[in-house]
């Protein structure tokens, strides 16, 4: 379970103190999925960026299980990434010059797992991407590198996937797709946080989270639309 | 990450930037390469010249015209300007019968061209008493040295050096042939071969030269007259035995010759075999050295080059270093991510340098370069310092671009075109 309370986040610029998080208090439950919507520049990717503890605060708590990491270093947090969290970006965020099958390897890498190959063909099998385990991104479309990418959040089965924009640079049919796959997730009991602009990529998750102005506005539960 | 992952992510990306990886590598290769190649040369050369000193024959004593302030006569070549050396010195220090001293011969070496059989060479004439051959350990193959009769009447008889026999006289008997020596133009004299010496084994001097007694050309070349009507020479060599106090010996001759000589100062230099070596090695120990650090500040410039090359790389990967910090590669691992990638350029280098190096150091050896014989010796400890010092300007170079690696924010780096 995670918890924030009182979370601000404030970027220091040359034209003034911008305060993309204003004493932020939400609680996300495991098995949750929750999509974050709201206008550009409302905070939500400050907000998903702390929850994934690839940022951190300016002031606020976060407690993860029960644990302060507020107080712990950045080891602790890279770990918390590497062991926990899965990431998917709307632009990939493939490594260029890595296979499909490599950029599926690096999160096992990182974790000295042994069987690598193994268990990365395993997760690009899982998006029906086994025929293409061997062409790099440039080879890929967008909608096949998004799932490369969502394999490699899997690979070290995390207990939350955030979603940045998912599906913002594919098409309507690809990004149903993708939808889909984060669907079956959530169904498996996997955390999903994912940050969308569309209504009816919001109406497929449990819980809608309005953002405006560094401010969560309506925190709305929902009944799941059957897909 | 395991050691092997980063080696194994090291070699993709250089793999992937071969170009400038082997740029990068070039300056540390020849860095590597020229130390090495440098020292083997300058050893090579310590070593020749201590071999060749060595190689004169043991237990020698020098003494060569000069004093100790003048430059101009150096210990080595003994053809100094000075004219205070003269043959009857010789007698003087035989008379004196110092204990431990076997024998001395005066020396006058000239260059000449002889000619011979048809045949003509360059050779260096040494003209000496009978007691060389004794002195300096020359062996005669046929026929034999010159003689205390040669000196006695003068004779226009000749001894060659073994390559000037068979230069002159490839086939037959040289004995009794007749050889002119030609000093330029159409002055020169002819002499009857009497000798003909045994090969050095390695000493070109004593292979190319001729051997004349010292008296035969004395009334006839007026360049070896001195004011005092005697015969000027260029050095007294001394056999002494080898169990004796060398400093005795030469504090004794030079009491004997100042005494001759009817002087307070020295106007002469007693060099034993030892002195000279010393000096030489001295000489050729800085030569090394010198060699050696020019080489060395090349390795260091190839430092910075990998030093250079590392921080771009950070630079143009920082989206790159995002997304691994993303999935979760510690700071450590991008730090040591980044060093294997200079220690892999780094060593490779160093170990194509060490190979380069080596193969200069063999292909030079024995080569005649710039009219000069080189001779090589490859030092193992040249080998590991060239290399020890190249992975650790590898590790120096990667350190600072490494740790920047690892320093960066993670959000920072995967905004980050
Ligand atoms: N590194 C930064 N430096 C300064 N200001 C920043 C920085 N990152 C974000 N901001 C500001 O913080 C606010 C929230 O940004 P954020 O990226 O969270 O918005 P968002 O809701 O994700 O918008 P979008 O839908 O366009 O992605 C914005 O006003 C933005 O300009
Ligand atoms: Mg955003």
């Amino acid at each position: 379970m995670i918890e924030l309370s009182k979370i601000s986040k404030d970027y220091y610029t040359e034209a003034g103190t911008v305060h993309a998080l204003r004493n932020i208090d939400v609680k996300i439950q495991s098995g949750e999925f929750v999509a974050i919507m709201g206008q550009s520049g409302s905070g939500k990717s400050t907000m998903l960026n702390i929850l994934g503890c690839l940022d951190q605060p300016t002031a606020g708590q976060y407690s993860l299980d029960g644990i302060n990491v507020g107080d712990k270093d950045d080891t602790y947090r890279s770990i918390l990434r590497r062991e926990k969290f899965g990431f998917v970006f709307q632009s990939y965020n493939l490594v260029p010059r890595l296979s499909a099958v490599e950029q599926v390897e690096l999160p096992l890498i990182y974790q000295g797992a042994n069987n690598k190959r193994e268990v990365a063909l395993e997760a690009l099998a899982r998006l029906n991407l086994d025929d293409r385990a061997h062409h790099f991104p440039q080879q890929l479309s967008g909608g096949q590198q998004q799932r490369v990418a969502i394999a490699r959040s899997l690979v070290v089965q995390p207990q939350v996937v955030f979603a940045d924009e998912p599906t913002g640079a594919l098409d309507t049919q690809s990004g149903q797709e993708i939808m889909k796959i984060f669907s079956d997730l959530s169904k498996e009991g996997i955390t999903i946080v994912l940050i969308t602009h569309e209504q009816h990529i919001a109406d497929q998750s449990s819980r809608i989270l309005e953002m405006s102005d560094g401010l969560v506005v309506s925190d709305t539960l929902r009944a799941r639309d059957p897909l | 990450m395991t050691i092997i992952d980063a080696i194994k992510i090291a070699f993709r990306s250089i793999y992937a930037n071969r170009l400038r990886s082997i740029l990068t590598a070039l300056g540390m290769i020849i860095g590597v390469a020229s130390v090495i190649a440098l020292i083997a040369i300058g050893q090579g050369t310590q070593q020749g010249v201590k071999q060749e000193i060595m190689g004169l024959g043991a237990n020698l004593v020098f003494i060569q015209p000069g004093s100790s302030t003048d430059q101009s006569t150096g210990s080595k070549g003994g053809r100094g300007s000075s004219t205070t050396l003269v043959l009857s010195d010789v007698d003087a220090i035989m008379d004196a019968e110092i204990e431990g001293l076997y024998g001395a011969s005066g020396q006058i070496n000239f260059p000449a061209q002889a000619i011979g059989g048809g045949n003509n060479d360059r050779v260096d004439v040494v003209a000496v008493d009978a007691e060389y051959a004794y002195v300096r350990d020359l062996n005669i193959e046929y026929g034999s040295f010159i003689s205390d009769n040669d000196i006695a009447r003068k004779s226009m008889n000749i001894v060659l050096g073994h390559a000037i026999a068979d230069s002159l006289f490839p086939v037959g008997d040289p004995i009794g042939e007749s050889v002119r020596i030609n000093l330029g133009g159409k002055f020169g004299f002819n002499f009857r071969v009497i000798g003909v010496l045994a090969e050095s084994g390695g000493q070109t001097v004593q292979d190319t030269a001729v051997y004349i007694p010292i008296p035969s050309l004395m009334n006839r070349l007026r360049f070896l007259k001195n004011p005092t009507g005697g015969t000027t020479i260029q050095q007294i060599s001394i056999k002494i035995d080898e169990n004796a106090d060398e400093q005795v010996i030469k504090s004794e001759l030079e009491d004997v010759l100042l005494i001759k000589h009817d002087v307070i100062e020295p106007d002469f230099i007693i060099n034993s075999q030892n002195d000279l070596v010393n000096a030489a090695s001295a000489v050729s120990k800085t030569l090394s050295i010198l060699l050696g650090s020019i080489a060395g500040i090349s390795l260091i410039v190839g430092g910075i080059g990998v030093m250079n090359i590392m921080l771009v790389s950070v630079t143009e990967r920082t989206r790159e270093i995002g997304i691994r910090r993303a999935v979760g590669a510690l700071s450590k691992d991008i730090r040591l991510q980044f060093i294997s990638e200079a220690l892999v350029v780094t060593i490779g280098a160093g170990i194509i340098g060490v190979i380069v190096g080596i193969a200069i150091a063999v292909i030079v050896n024995g080569r005649m370069i710039a009219g000069q014989q080189m001779a090589t010796v490859i030092e193992l400890w040249s080998v590991l310092v060239a290399f020890g010092v190249s992975s650790i300007v590898g590790l120096i170079s990667g350190s600072y671009p490494a740790h920047r690696a690892s320093k960066l924010d993670p959000i920072v780096a995967l905004r980050t075109d």
